[in-house]
């Protein structure tokens, strides 16, 4: 039976499983608050699982291989960021799952509203928000390229709309409870492909294990070797920058489509396990990149694939899935692929979602222009239009995605790196620390999103080295505002957090 | 030594060794800084708990679920 065949079989035993949990989270969604948070429903490794899986996505089963593919050991600072990832969490999730569960936050600009008590700062965090429909359009890039290698579908606009109405379907059905199904058992087969293309592509690729792949490679370009701390010819991967990318994956992973899992988990007791293992996790993920620098090793001077992966660096790892495996384990293998991107992409559709019809139309508009309508029938109404929007962000994801551009990560990270530079380090700080005041966080919302929006336009920069000066700019008006501004009312965070914890 | 510190400690010495790691390349920095930052994050957890910020939590939560 051939690759294309089996891909098909799993393909759709896949797609039944994802239609299956889309109904069971359909039969939990009653409510907007269930639709958009789930509030403390799931335990830890549903969450930790549909944790990884929403941060891990076309990036990291596609374009961090082709980085690795590319441009060797030193794009290894991409996968360091991601214990950085879990850092972040731990940072943040102590605070966060305080204040939803004790004030009933829906949505991470939501909860950033009522920690700081401040409509403004819920508009400026759901703002930021909409600039995630770039990282969508990345995974519909991603999405694009696998139905056409492996399913052998002719287009790859096809491929795409196939996947925007297959995530759309669930994520409109039950929300966020079908992405944390869906998703967990997404992050589970991600989990075993991860490990598979260590063992398969870094560690057995080439006799000698790792150090005769760094000698093949060597052999290609000695600035692609493991000697090398940073790349001496890929900008985005020159000391800076580097550093840069490495420390945005930990406070990029306080996306909303993460973060809001945090309100999900069902218990406190269950924090410690579930940012243990998230970890744990996004470690796991890192071999991905080592998989990338192995096929280079394998196929960098291969006569046919060494030139057509020169150009197109984002298929190496299904060029080698498809090759090189039983068609068996092979159409498992971009399985694995494919649930990679779709579990990012439908938590996407719902952050984006729910930023518009949840936290600026129910929460601000709404209120104020349907001043006869109960709180509850403005839920329902929020709660339909979340679900157009839903659709209508997919299409709107699809056109930004025709043409795919060269390296898919450009795009993801200028989606992500608005959010990362302006609301993630609020997040931590306010989770964190008491002491953390509205003033200083508008500044640092304001100044750093403004800042990283003109690096990457006016000035044409890249967004990783541009994410590394929004953060600087960030959090050093924290830094500098914060101790000039009164704190906020201690009745206010006694509300949130409690009063100080006990001795 | 309070929780807290004993987190910033554990960070200031993770730090010190990813950039001596760094020095010999980057896949030595990711072998040393991906298992040294995981310790890290253990000590913070076991910091959080310590300060019993999570159990004290729960027992407000009861608390407020009580009155109702």
């Amino acid at each position: 039976m051939s690759l294309t065949m089996m891909s098909w079989i799993f393909f759709l035993i896949y797609i039944g499983a994802l239609v299956y949990l889309g109904w069971l989270g359909q039969r939990k969604t009653k409510t907007l608050t269930d639709f958009v948070a789930a509030k403390q429903s799931y335990g830890w490794w549903w969450l930790s699982l549909a944790t990884m899986a929403q941060w891990c996505s076309a990036a990291a089963f596609m374009g961090q291989p082709g980085l690795g593919y590319n441009i060797g050991f030193p794009a290894l600072w991409y996968v360091i960021g991601y214990i950085f990832s879990g850092f972040a969490w731990a940072l943040s999730i102590y605070g966060m799952w305080q204040a939803g569960a004790r004030t009933g936050a829906r949505s991470t600009p939501n909860y950033l509203g009522i920690r700081f008590n401040s409509k403004a700062i819920q508009l400026i965090a759901a703002l930021v928000t909409l600039m995630m429909i770039f990282y969508v359009a990345a995974q519909f890039v991603g999405l694009g390229w696998v139905f056409m290698v492996a399913l052998n579908i002719p287009s790859y606009l096809i491929g795409c709309i196939i996947a925007a109405f297959i995530t759309a379907g669930y994520i409109c059905a039950g929300g966020t409870h079908s992405d944390i199904l869906t998703d967990a058992l997404q992050g589970f087969v991600m989990v075993i492909v991860a490990l598979i293309a260590l063992f398969t592509a870094f560690l057995l690729v080439v006799k000698g294990g790792p150090a005769a792949v760094n000698a093949s490679i060597t052999a290609q370009n000695p600035a692609i070797g493991w000697h090398n701390t940073f790349s001496s010819f890929a900008p985005s991967f020159m000391p800076w920058a580097a550093v840069s990318i490495c420390v945005a994956l930990g406070f990029g992973a306080l996306s909303p489509q993460m973060s809001k899992n945090f309100l999900a988990l069902r218990s406190s007791a269950d924090i410690k396990k579930m940012v243990i293992f998230s970890a744990i996790l996004m470690i796991i993920m890192s071999f991905m990149m080592l998989a990338g620098i192995g096929i280079r090793a394998l196929y960098g001077t291969h006569p046919e694939l060494g030139p057509l992966l020169a150009k197109q660096p984002d298929q190496a790892i299904i060029q080698f899935f498809t090759r090189e495996f039983h068609p068996i384990l092979g159409a498992f293998l971009v399985v694995g692929i494919l649930c990679a991107i779709m579990s990012t992409a439908d938590g996407l559709y719902l952050v984006i979602s729910t930023a518009i019809t949840t936290d600026i139309y129910r929460d601000m508009i709404a209120p104020k222009i349907h001043k006869n309508i109960t709180p509850e029938a403005l839920d329902r109404r929020a709660l339909i239009l979340n679900r157009i929007m839903v659709v209508v962000i997919a299409v709107v994801s699809l056109w930004i995605a025709t043409p795919p551009p060269k390296f898919l990560t450009v795009l993801l990270w200028t989606g992500l790196g608005g959010f990362t530079v302006a609301i993630s380090p609020s997040l931590i700080l306010g989770a964190l620390f008491r002491r953390t005041t509205r003033v200083a966080t508008l500044a640092s919302m304001i100044g750093s999103i403004a800042v990283y929006i003109y690096l990457i336009t006016i000035g044409g920069m890249h967004p990783f080295p541009a994410i590394g000066y929004g953060l600087i700019v960030s959090l050093g008006l924290h830094l500098i505002v914060n101790p000039l501004t009164k704190p906020e009312p201690e009745e206010h965070l006694n509300r949130i957090f409690g009063k100080i914890s006990p001795k | 030594m309070k929780p807290g510190y004993v987190v910033v400690v554990a960070a200031v010495i993770a730090l010190i060794l990813s950039i001596v790691a760094a020095l010999y390349g980057s896949f030595a920095a990711y072998m040393v800084m991906i298992p040294s930052w995981f310790i890290v994050i253990l000590i913070f957890v076991w910091a959080m708990e310590k300060m019993g910020r999570s159990k004290y939590v729960e027992e407000k939560i009861e608390e407020r679920g009580e009155k109702r």
